[in-house]
């Protein structure tokens, strides 16, 4: 998916359609899984702290890539969860995992040259599943898609609500 | 409250702070792991994990005849040349041959193919990225609009989530949408 904006957008529309069905799923839990969908992205940290220098710095191999595969993700969304208090502990990972997971499947779904995507299931498999190609990395188009159905739930919402 | 019980309630606290502190610990130290593990592994092409411009940069030799992804900028075009590395490193630059279309100069590209000899790759299928995608000022309009992304998702949970000074966690503030979930903050 382009940027991060259509991942968050995402995020929000999925957990606003979840809200009409649980009443306990509030807006302070539709950040959660906003917040979750930035989880596979944090790897742009290597724009900042590449993972070459890490290596340098730590004297072992290092990559930042690995925090968009299943297992280092499912990893940081439990680090969100001991963030909070036991009675959110089952919201805050069912949110921040829905998010996480809505980026890492828009993100297999990118056109690749190899017609592969990447190691969704890393540990469990290597295994870079074919990609349906719907739509390049640098495409603005995803992303007002995913805001014009972000602004159809959120009025959807206020009209449900009220 | 007696003196004693609430000696109960600080000695409780405290043991669950530290429960979770050595939670948060373990999960950090196996998420290092992860990533220091990710690094050793691949490539591997039955997996459909090929070798990159990385692996190429490092040992050319060694990835001729084998099948790589190369994302690059197009620097050339006739014949198609696509650089992979910093510019001022002269050596990280591929000739395409057998390409299907015609790349402009510029183009970020990104070619499946296999590595013959003499800097050279013979494409079996390329991607143009989308140059609306980045600025004539090199930085991407993808940063832009992710940074606001994050100033829009920071913004919702200051708004939302408060740190409860006392237990050290992160707790959803009053909801304003119905007023029934006011119980999570009383919980």
């Amino acid at each position: 998916m382009p940027d991060l904006l259509a991942h968050a957008l995402i995020a929000y529309t999925l957990a606003m359609l979840l809200s009409w069905r649980y009443d306990w799923l509030t807006r302070p839990y539709v950040t959660v899984s906003m917040a979750g969908a930035f989880i596979p992205d944090m790897t742009k940290v290597r724009y900042i702290l590449p993972s070459d220098q890490v290596k340098l710095l730590i004297g072992v191999p290092f990559d930042w890539d690995a925090l968009h595969t299943g297992g280092p993700v499912l990893l940081c969304v439990l680090i969100g969860v001991t963030l909070v208090a036991p009675r959110q502990r089952k919201r805050v990972f069912a949110l921040l995992l829905l998010g996480a997971a809505s980026h890492l499947v828009a993100d297999a779904l990118l056109l690749t040259a190899s017609g592969r995507s990447y190691a969704v299931f890393w540990p469990l498999t290597l295994y870079h599943p074919p990609t349906p190609g719907l739509y390049l990395s640098t495409q603005p188009e995803p992303t007002i898609l995913a805001a014009v159905a972000a602004l159809f739930v959120w009025l959807a919402t206020q009209y449900h609500v009220g | 409250m007696s003196q004693q019980d609430s000696k109960g309630i600080g000695a409780s606290r405290r043991r669950s702070l530290i429960a979770r502190l050595a939670v948060l610990i373990i999960l950090i130290a196996l998420l290092t792991g992860h990533l220091i593990w990710f690094n050793t592994v691949g490539p591997n092409p039955a997996m459909g994990d090929y070798p990159g411009g990385g692996h190429l940069a490092a040992d050319y030799e060694q990835y001729i005849g084998e099948r790589v992804v190369v994302n690059g900028e197009v620097i050339d075009t006739n014949p198609v040349v696509v650089r992979y590395g910093p510019a001022d490193d002269p050596k990280l630059f591929l000739t395409v041959t057998e390409l299907s279309i015609q790349p402009e100069r510029g183009d970020p590209i990104s070619i499946f193919g296999i590595v013959r000899p003499d800097h050279t790759i013979e494409a079996i299928n390329v991607v143009i990225h989308d140059r609306r995608g980045l600025s004539e000022y090199g930085l991407s309009h993808t940063w832009a609009v992710s940074f606001l992304a994050g100033i829009w998702v920071l913004g919702r949970i200051l708004n939302h989530w408060r740190l409860n000074t006392h237990e050290l966690t992160l707790r959803p503030r009053a909801e304003t949408w119905l007023e029934t979930r006011r119980e999570d903050d009383n919980a």
